[in-house]
């Protein structure tokens, strides 16, 4: 075979497939087999660095705007974005094909591109598409107040059309629920999240009791009518709840989950400011990675304590956990706990931090058999204080505890002399230097730790001749 | 997935005779990976010299290059770009109808991308004659096309 246009259809299209939209609607002018042939394209996906190009001429100023008059920035992305609309619709009209796996559009948008996206989204539920990514991004501020945001209305649907969607994401839309207030399409969803999202807490309870497979729900930084909807579902397995409010004259509220009632939830993720009122019926939850902002008192995490099959719990911790701590109720099933904390903000002078508090909360987990400590943004502090010994009482599982964001402080020290007296059944204990936040895929490290700082921590050690010492890994 | 686990296998070679009469050598595990060379050792047994008529000496080298490193699981982002830094449109497009050919799963994928990657803002006449096109086109019908996608046209690298 000399010639790669020998090669079959699929092949062909298959390279097709790791072409940029602006490359491929270039090979429909190759010949006629190639125009058909990106017919056979089933993701589409539509973002304004494929589609308005990424070369200096033309990623327009609209989109990286270095123009000093807020009007003009906001006309040139006004322009640029009809651009792309334009595109992506020339696009659109041309394609031949007749079944679609993906749509996945994501642009600064407002209400003015309304029937626009409705025909983008009729077309790609007329192909049966399974996945639906909408994500909007919000005019810049000063250009807000002219628009409004795009409403995303399910009366566009009808039944036999949608039954094929099982992913749906939109960000940044208004959710409007259906003139027929019984009939919510996507009979079929599995999976729904909405983020920067205006909706009334009615529509997610009707989508809870009429979409009965759905398996995984994301609530962030939405804003709801009146109050938190309640999650009652009998197929949900993993819900993510964060940051969520409503307004109310023209202040934020946050509102906090008040009820879950979900038999098969594995795994629950929360990023709230209390957990007082939350009631929750769900006996298989494995996994729970909670936030609660500015709480002082971990007890309010005992509400999960009487979870039968909690095995991992992750908190984000932004007080200092106190030594005088007393846990009201122990977790009798948690095999891991991870910890990541950030500098707390109540501390006025640096050198009372200490991570002892976190060993005292040892004695609520009896059967822990991992401890992993994340400290984020770690700073190194001039005035090291002195390292103390507590009393603790013993704790007879744990094999493994890790301390990530080291940079050689006297807490660290002091953990792990405390962790070792403590902790009998411990194979290792690991101080890294390397920390990362949530969102973020890059490790960061302080590049002291390994100049100097590392080595200071093992003389130290060595020179309180620290039982158990060998059990430490420093990274 | 680097290692095979079959012992008869580990450390067998395969000959391979390529279209130009050379023999090379590979481990077993390695043509393994190669569907099309395994196939026809099933046929043929693993102690004759595999007969590959349409793969040449100037590529295989290189095919058998990138499996050594795959048995190994030391394919990195980093070989890679080694692998291809320097060839240029031709050799990759040759490397990648050899690897279709041999039925050669990830090599294939990765050429493909890599194909993909150097085709990104050529000209039109530039991919047709890189993919042996025949333009079926009227002149009427192409400019028609073009004015239509005119922004897809921007940005054209010059043809080397």
């Amino acid at each position: 075979m000399d010639c790669i246009s020998e090669l079959p259809d699929e092949i062909l299209s298959y390279i097709q497939t790791m072409l940029s939209i602006k490359d491929l609607l270039k090979t429909s002018v190759l010949s006629k087999r190639w125009r058909n042939l990106w017919a056979l394209r089933r993701d589409l996906h539509f973002d304004i660095f494929h589609v308005l190009g990424s070369s200096e001429e033309e990623l327009p100023q609209t989109v990286i705007p270095t123009s000093s008059s807020t009007i003009e920035r906001c006309v040139r992305l006004d322009i640029g974005m009809s651009e792309f609309v334009k595109r992506v619709d020339q696009f659109l009209n041309n394609f031949q094909g007749t079944k679609i796996n993906s749509f996945f559009a994501s642009f600064y948008s407002h209400d003015k591109h309304s029937n626009i996206i409705d025909q983008w989204i009729s077309f790609a539920i007329a192909r049966g598409v399974e996945t639906i990514n909408l994500l909007l991004l919000p005019m810049p501020e000063t250009c807000a107040t002219r628009y409004k945001q795009y409403k995303f209305a399910f009366d566009l649907f009808s039944e036999t059309n949608a039954s094929t969607l099982k992913h749906l994401h939109l960000e940044h839309c208004l959710v409007c629920h259906p003139t027929n207030r019984d009939y919510i399409p996507f009979q079929n969803l599995r999976f729904l999240s909405l983020e920067r999202t205006k909706l009334d807490e009615m529509f997610i309870e009707s989508v809870l009791s009429n979409c009965r497979w759905l398996e995984e729900l994301h609530l962030v930084l939405c804003e709801f009518r009146s109050s938190m909807p309640k999650i009652v579902s009998s197929s949900l397995i993993h819900l993510k709840v964060a940051g969520c409010y409503v307004v109310s004259g023209y202040v934020q509220m946050q509102i906090e989950l008040s009820s879950i009632d979900c038999l098969k939830l594995t795994s629950l993720e929360y990023h709230g400011y209390s957990l007082d009122t939350l009631k929750i019926n769900t006996p298989l939850l494995k996994r729970i990675h909670c936030t609660v902002f500015y709480c002082e008192d971990p007890n309010q995490y005992g509400l999960f304590a009487t979870l039968p099959q909690l095995e991992i719990m992750q908190l984000d911790i932004y007080s200092m956990v106190p030594t005088s701590l007393k846990i009201t109720q122990p977790f009798k099933h948690l095999k891991q706990l991870n910890f990541f904390l950030f500098w707390p903000l109540d501390i006025v002078e640096e050198s009372k931090f200490d991570l002892l508090g976190i060993l005292t909360i040892l004695r609520a987990t009896p059967l822990l058999h991992k401890l992993s400590i994340m400290l984020i943004h770690p700073r190194i502090i001039e005035d090291q204080k002195v390292v103390k010994d507590i009393d603790l009482c013993s704790h007879d599982e744990v094999k493994v505890i890790e301390l990530r964001g080291c940079v050689g402080n006297w807490y660290e020290i002091e953990f792990v002399m405390n962790a070792l007296r403590y902790a009998h059944k411990l194979k290792r204990i690991v101080l890294s230097p390397y920390w990362r936040q949530h969102d973020s895929l890059d490790w960061n490290s302080d590049p002291t730790w390994f100049q100097n700082r590392r080595q200071k921590i093992r003389e130290k050690l060595q020179s309180k001749n620290v039982v158990g010492r060998e059990k430490l890994v420093l990274i | 997935m680097a290692q095979e686990a079959s012992s008869s296998t580990s450390s067998k070679t395969i000959s391979l005779k390529t279209g130009d009469g050379e023999i090379f050598e590979i481990e077993a595990s390695a043509a393994k990976q190669m569907k099309t060379v395994q196939r026809l050792i099933d046929d043929l047994g693993d102690d004759i010299t595999i007969p590959l008529h349409n793969v040449f000496s100037k590529e295989l080298p290189k095919i058998i290059e990138y499996y050594k490193k795959d048995i190994t699981g030391e394919i990195t982002k980093d070989f890679e770009a080694e692998f291809v830094k320097d060839l240029n449109d031709d050799e990759v497009k040759v490397l990648f109808l050899a690897a279709n050919y041999l039925d050669a799963n990830k090599l294939f994928e990765f050429l493909s991308q890599n194909i993909a990657d150097r085709l990104e803002s050529k000209s039109v006449e530039y991919v047709r004659k890189y993919f042996g096109v025949e333009n079926d086109f009227t002149p009427e019908e192409e400019s028609k096309l073009r004015e239509e996608r005119a922004w897809s046209f921007r940005g054209i690298k010059e043809d080397e």
